[in-house]
């Protein structure tokens, strides 16, 4: 008894000590956390740290020097290539290592290792796409040029510099709160991080879906009214009348077989086309100071960490800043002394489906022949489980994406292989680093005749007067219809063709219109001579070039108001009509007064862009519900489409006045419930959240004050926007002006985490410290410096 | 007087552990003053929930303010409590721990001296 009482306190000591030592599901170990001194606490930067240091490296050639302005943006001057991305693969992972670490390991499928189970859907997926092949692919170009070789294996050891001197106390938070720790960085994962950029930007297209329609529902003449190869009145990205040269290809015959698959299903995936990009370029005929504007705004998942940082590096050859990817050496979208460029997803269909004759586990019928799969086995781990193993067969058009054992969206069991050419030996990161150095639009061509996939619209301009773009990527020549539907993958009829010779991308080169402009529209009228499709949007281009076309004398500053324009085409294309229907069956109430008077813009406090946007989202849907309404989360047509059907061709919608009134009812309700509880305006409704990459809600920021929308050239949505706004004025010494929603740390205990953030919401810009060639920052703009040394032996 | 300076070497000790070792260094610490000092349970719990307690109050203190409560904000929101709330649970759990390590420390060296006794 007496033993007892003497053992039990130790007992319980050991138990809540035990306790407080060990994560319980997902959540972290409380007393890890909470320990003042390796806890959580360590990552509570002070906010006037010191950040100046000197790091001495072994790995170093030369000294490197950086200067830190007061955005926390670094300047690197280094003495040659390798030892400048050595300092960026540094810094980068200083600021933002966990963004790095999770971003390649979910790319890669590996998810599953950190979070268990739960994950093994997607990790399974990213595997069975093909992602982890496609990286190795590319991972193989990019060794093979000792330029990119260098600059990724500096890049590499500056990352894992870092590493090596972190304490487990000095982890990034997130991986306190998730029980993970940093694993050595490799080269692969730069490609993962390239190829998670290609699926995020070419990973959705509509083949699956469209083939169910035309499989159950719709005649092929419905879908090509309803999802229409070229829209009526679209103003491509190559601007209409561009000569362009004659194909030296012609294009193969249609297959005289079927050329789709019947496709069973009862269900789609829904996914909400999200992404989108704006840029433009005026030439110096068009600007107040004669020389050319360029401007860029790619729109992204909203995220904390930001996707972005940014960086000037400069080392012999090369001089230029702006917007970097955490986990890739080079500046990605910028400008140097001489040139800047930027680019919009260029949406062209380069993703494919084959439907596959499986014979047994280990063969497929191609051209009648038995043919064995190339077999890749995927190793999954599994937190708190042995590993998964998942055999994906690859066949002579891809990976078998889904089967029996890996079904599609809706149940889909057919075994579905997809040709895509994210899978393609390429090597974008040449064009990144040749975009870096290049001086002249020579070298700008040369660059991007490297950048295959995703395929992007590359604009640029120069010092001397010359603007510029590119619908960039690699392409194949396709018979007319080839790929828009899932395929019979039984025959070489209907495999891919040959590739269109980069040289023959559309493109426009100081256009007489002085301008031009993408905003992910269709790419070229059908006067371009190869046959393509694609997701295009017309909305944000119809939008951007009926300004850009009466412009005159710009400055940087009308630059701004246009990339915060909030003016919907749209609404106001649509909006009398909805209205003249109302009227004819004579209702009225505030709502409506609000519509009349309103000026089409989805500003922050307007309550006519809640009322608009709430009744035509209702409208919307209950015409595509009527239509293809056996599919519970229908991929529906455009909205742009939907509203020329409206007012040009409504029978083929059916009972669409009906449908307006009746929807127009709905959000009456709807509206009065926002009204009450206070949440009418516009800003309140759509409630712009930047998310923390865990979905952590305190490191989270929500309920932005700001307007727009999808369809606006600020397309500003809940999740998605701008996702870095630039604008450069190429003057002898350029000037550029940028800001995106995050900050330079990826640390939320420190106060450079969001420190853009208001200032991006409220569709302001930052100068740029740009220093050019040769000369040196003035001392006022300099807030830290590093010395960095090789270490010597 | 005794019981300052016992606290005073427990806190410093259960710092400088802390900075090589584990987090619970702060239950072993009061453990280890306990069976050397041979203090009775009720003192040696005490002077590990105030060495502890006290040390962690330091820390913490010094962490948020020069952190101008930034990440403390956002992790009491992930815990669903109030920041003072937050803080004080948070230095709470320390001295607890440390009193828990001081008063089986205690249990331990009177055990045995019992056993020898007897």
């Amino acid at each position: 008894m007496r033993i007892l009482r003497a053992i039990l306190p130790l007992m319980l000591t050991a138990i809540i000590v035990y306790w407080l030592n060990r994560p319980v599901g997902s959540n972290p170990a409380i007393g890890r956390l909470l320990d003042p001194v390796s806890g959580f606490w360590a990552n509570a930067e002070p906010v006037y740290k010191d950040f100046n240091a000197e790091l001495s490296f072994d790995g170093l050639g030369e000294d490197v020097q950086v200067w830190f302005d007061e955005r926390m943006v670094p300047h690197i001057t280094a003495g040659n290539d390798y030892d400048l991305y050595f300092t960026q693969g540094y810094i980068h992972a200083y600021f933002r290592l966990w963004q790095m670490d999770l971003q390649t390991r979910a790319a890669g499928g590996r998810v599953s290792e950190l979070l268990g189970e739960r994950a093994l859907k997607f990790d399974r997926e990213q595997r069975r796409k093909g992602m982890v092949y496609g990286a190795e692919n590319s991972l193989r170009a990019m060794e093979a040029d000792p330029r990119t070789k260098t600059a990724l294996d500096g890049y590499r050891e500056g990352v894992n510099s870092y590493i090596a001197s972190l304490e487990e106390k000095d982890y990034p938070l997130e991986y306190k709160l998730m029980g993970f720790a940093p694993e050595k960085w490799e080269n692969i994962r730069t490609a993962l991080l390239l190829m998670y950029m290609a699926d995020d930007l070419t990973g959705k297209v509509q083949d699956i879906n469209h083939t169910y329609y035309l499989s159950q529902l719709l005649t092929a003449e419905e879908i090509d009214l309803f999802f229409p190869d070229k829209m009526e009145g679209s103003t491509p990205v190559i601007p209409a009348g561009t000569k362009f040269a004659p194909a030296t290809m012609t294009a193969p015959p249609v297959p005289q077989d079927d050329t789709w698959v019947k496709l069973p299903a009862i269900d789609t995936q829904h996914k909400e086309t999200g992404k989108g990009s704006n840029n433009w370029v005026l030439s110096g005929n068009r600007t107040r100071n004669g020389k050319p504007i360029l401007c860029n705004d790619p729109h992204l998942s909203l995220n904390l960490p930001s996707l972005w940082f940014e960086m000037q590096l400069t080392a012999p050859g090369v001089n230029v800043y702006g917007a970097t990817l955490p986990g890739a050496p080079g500046v990605v979208i910028g400008f140097n002394d001489n040139i800047s460029w930027g680019f919009t997803n260029n949406y062209r269909d380069v993703k494919d489906f084959y439907a596959i004759d499986v014979l047994d586990k280990g063969h497929y019928r191609f051209n009648g022949k038995t043919t064995a799969f190339d077999k890749r086995i995927e190793v999954i781990k599994v937190k708190g489980k042995p590993d998964v193993r998942d055999t994906v067969n690859y066949t002579v058009h891809g990976p078998v994406i889904y089967d029996s054992s890996f079904v599609g969206p809706g149940g889909l069991k057919v075994p579905l292989a997809v040709k895509w050419m994210a899978h393609m030996e390429s090597n974008e990161l040449m064009c990144v680093y040749l975009l870096n150095r290049a001086g002249n639009y020579e070298a700008f061509t040369e660059a991007i005749s490297y950048f295959l996939c995703p395929a992007q619209n590359f604009i640029y301009a120069d010092k001397k007067g010359n603007i510029a773009l590119w619908g960039q990527g690699q392409y194949v020549n396709k018979w007319k219809g080839q790929g828009k539907y899932v395929m019979p993958g039984y025959d070489s009829s209907t495999l891919w063709g040959a590739l269109i010779p980069v040289s023959e991308n559309p493109h426009a080169y100081n256009p007489e219109q002085d301008y031009l402009s993408s905003a992910n529209q269709n790419v070229a009228d059908s006067s371009y001579p190869y046959w393509f499709n694609g997701d295009f949007h017309e909305l944000r281009a119809w939008r951007i070039n009926e300004v850009l076309d009466t412009m005159h004398h710009a400055t940087v500053e009308d630059m701004f108001s246009l990339q915060n324009d909030e003016h919907s085409v749209l609404a106001r294309k649509i909006t009398p009509y909805l209205l003249s229907v109302i009227a004819a069956n004579g209702l009225q109430d505030e709502y409506l007064n609000e519509l009349k008077k309103w000026n089409y813009n989805y500003s922050a406090e307007s309550k006519a862009a809640t009322v608009f946007q709430v009744w035509w989202q209702m409208l919307y849907t209950a015409i595509w519900k009527q239509k293809l309404g056996a599919y519970p989360n229908a991929i529906y047509p455009l909205h742009e489409r939907t509203m020329q059907l409206m007012l040009n061709d409504k029978d083929k919608l059916g009972n669409v006045d009906e449908l307006i009134v009746s929807s127009y009812h709905k959000a009456a309700d709807s509206l009065d419930k926002l009204k009450q509880n206070d949440r009418a305006e516009w800003y309140k409704v759509k409630n712009t959240t930047i998310t923390h990459l865990a979905k952590l809600k305190p490191m989270s920021i929500s309920g932005i004050d700001n307007g727009g929308w999808g369809n606006t050239v600020n397309a500003m949505k809940g999740d998605h926007g701008p996702s870095w706004r630039m604008v450069v004025e190429m003057k002898d010494a350029p000037e550029g002006y940028g800001v995106y929603p995050g900050g330079q740390s990826g640390n939320p205990g420190s106060k450079y985490y969001a420190t853009f953030i208001d200032k991006w919401a409220k569709g302001e810009y930052y100068r740029l410290s740009f220093v050019t060639k040769g000369k040196k920052p003035v001392d006022s703009a300099v807030k830290y410096t590093w010395q960095l040394n090789p270490e010597k032996q | 007087m005794r019981l300052l300076i016992t606290i005073i070497i427990t806190a410093l000790l259960a710092w400088l552990t802390s900075q090589v070792f584990a987090w619970w260094m702060v239950a072993v610490i009061p453990f280890l003053i306990a069976v050397v000092w041979q203090l009775r349970p009720g003192w040696a719990f005490l002077n590990g929930f105030i060495s502890i307690g006290l040390l962690w109050l330091c820390l913490i203190l010094r962490a948020d303010i020069a952190n101008e409560q930034i990440l403390s904000g956002r992790i009491a929101q992930l815990f669903g409590l109030g920041h003072t709330l937050f803080i004080t649970v948070n230095i709470l759990l320390g001295a607890l721990v440390g009193g828990l390590g001081g008063w089986s420390g205690a249990s331990m060296w009177k055990m045995f001296k019992k056993n020898k006794q007897a």
